[in-house]
């Protein structure tokens, strides 16, 4: 059973771009995927170099139908602010690195407040951002309890 | 033992111009050096080795026949891979009609001159690259001819080679199974750009340490970023004389640069190192000298897969050759059969496999 942890005001992340709040001694940034809600929470270290990861911002990555065309893909990366290494917002995976991964966590926007489980999920999500919002409602119905300390 | 870079000269002017095409014979014949552009400086002491230099008036080295044979012979060379000493800089002429009319001279005389002589021989194609439609057709034109295994282009070039207007080149060669070597050679001279980076240099010792290396890096880079693999992706690729100790320090910058910049090239969907192994091989002459380093070197290219990326090259006959013996002194054992044999059949396998074990 996990606490969940309200970081704060979804108007307030909309303003500031992310929220960022200490739990169980971490930093967990939220931040917003869509205007309607979707959020995701990332550990605020990044596993490269250990910048502050969620000061990047949330960006549909660039794809290609081969060399010299130019498209925008499906897929939602945190784009790390220092040296530019990009992470699946829903697994915290580095495309480019099966190596470099990131903690994510389960986070959503109820009432007006954003809340985050401050327990990193252990395994690998699927990574399409369609499906997140069959997975939202699914870990609550799981039981987390949903707490507003 | 297959060697991969070895040179051969036009030595009988007479008989290579009977290769040229009858409307621009007399042209060819007016140019001292077939219209060539020249390096600004010559070597300080030979550009080939002392022995068989020409302070008497004797041909240099790879002049004739009877001189490539005797260093296949003294080597022990299964199949030697013949590359025009100067010719690929016909790619550097202004005028790609001259050029066009050179390379195929060049082609044929190769093929009757060379290749009809001397089994161990195999050809490489030359190209007027500046003009690459006209060198695509070149390219096809001799591919017919399977005892020619690969293009070659010179380091020197207007722009690196995977910008879009050289794909002809890369296309006629994969449609073939032809390879595609890049030798370090004609930075800065015709209507290359200059060598090194930082403008043209002063001294050969210059463009020998950083003008080849620099070419080699550029082009390699070039053909990755521009996603000329994923084209055409049974394509090979051979960098000749440009050295090897700096290749695990560019694919690791490589690397990393792409993972931060990939959105600029997001048709590169694999590390550029994986792209490189899969699709480039290195020469291995010029081995660098290393200071009493050899471990730290190899271990270094051991990082990159080097043990599957180099292929034995001597140079033969220039000043700076790598016999194979100071080669085999050098790579670790367990390198040794793949560097001087395996690596170099498996990549020209689609012209060598069926005639060479
Ligand atoms: S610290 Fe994040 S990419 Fe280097």
């Amino acid at each position: 059973m996990t606490a969940w942890a309200d970081v704060g005001s979804w108007a307030d992340l909309r303003r500031r771009g992310r929220l960022i709040a200490s739990l169980d001694g971490r930093e967990i940034g939220v931040l917003a995927l869509d205007a309607d809600g979707a959020v995701c929470a990332v550990r605020n270290r990044c596993p490269h170099h250990g910048a502050p990861l969620c000061l990047g911002h949330v960006r549909r990555r660039e794809t290609s139908a081969g060399p010299g065309t130019y498209a925008v893909g499906s897929e939602l990366v945190l784009r790390c602010p220092r040296h530019g290494w990009e992470f699946d917002v829903h697994d915290g995976q580095c495309p480019d690195d099966p190596a470099m991964r990131v903690a994510v966590y389960d986070a959503e926007v109820r009432d007006g407040r954003v809340l985050v489980d401050p327990v990193a999920r252990r395994r690998a999500r699927p990574t399409a951002p369609d499906d997140l919002a069959d997975r939202r409602p699914a870990v609550l119905a799981e039981g987390a309890p949903c707490t507003t300390s | 033992m297959i060697d991969c870079d070895v040179h051969h000269v036009i030595g009988d002017r007479a008989q290579f111009l009977d290769y040229i095409e009858p409307g621009q014979r007399a042209w060819f014949a007016s140019q001292p050096t077939f219209g060539l552009p020249a390096y600004p400086w010559t070597h300080p002491v030979s550009w080939w080795q002392q022995a068989d230099d020409s302070e008497d008036g004797a041909l240099p080295a790879g002049s004739t026949l009877e001189q490539v044979r005797a260093g296949l012979d003294e080597y022990g060379t299964d199949i030697a891979i013949l590359n025009g000493n100067d010719a690929p800089c016909l790619s550097l002429m202004a005028s790609p009609y001259r050029a066009e009319a050179l390379a195929r001279a060049h082609n044929d005389w190769v093929r009757e001159c060379w290749l009809d002589e001397e089994p161990r021989l195999r050809g490489s194609i030359v190209c007027p690259a500046q003009d690459p439609l006209r060198a695509a057709a070149e390219i096809r034109r001799v591919a017919r001819d399977e005892r020619f295994v690969q293009v070659l282009l010179p380091g020197g070039s207007e722009r690196p080679y995977g910008e879009p207007r050289y794909l002809p080149i890369f296309e006629a060669a994969a449609e073939h199974g032809l390879r595609v070597a890049i030798h370090a050679n004609g930075e800065g001279i015709g209507i290359a750009a200059p060598g090194g980076g930082a403008g043209p240099h002063t001294f050969y010792i210059e463009w020998h340490t950083v003008g080849s290396s620099t070419s080699t890096m550029a082009h390699l880079v070039s053909l990755v970023c521009n996603g000329v693999f994923g084209r055409f992706p049974d394509l090979m690729v051979a960098m000749l004389e440009g050295g090897v100790a700096w290749l695990p320090g560019i694919l690791w910058r490589l690397d990393m640069n792409w993972r931060g910049m990939r959105a600029e090239v997001p048709w590169v969907t694999d590390p550029p190192s994986e792209v490189v192994r899969r699709h480039v091989r290195f020469g291995t002459q010029p081995l660098e000298h290393t200071a009493g380093h050899d471990a730290l070197l190899f271990e270094m290219l051991g990082a990159v897969g080097g043990e599957d990326l180099l292929v034995y090259a001597s140079d033969f006959p220039h000043w700076d050759l790598d016999d194979p013996s100071a080669t085999v002194a050098r790579v670790p054992e367990s390198w040794r059969a793949k560097v001087l044999h395996d690596n170099a059949l498996a990549l020209y396998a689609p012209r060598l496999g069926a005639t060479v074990r």
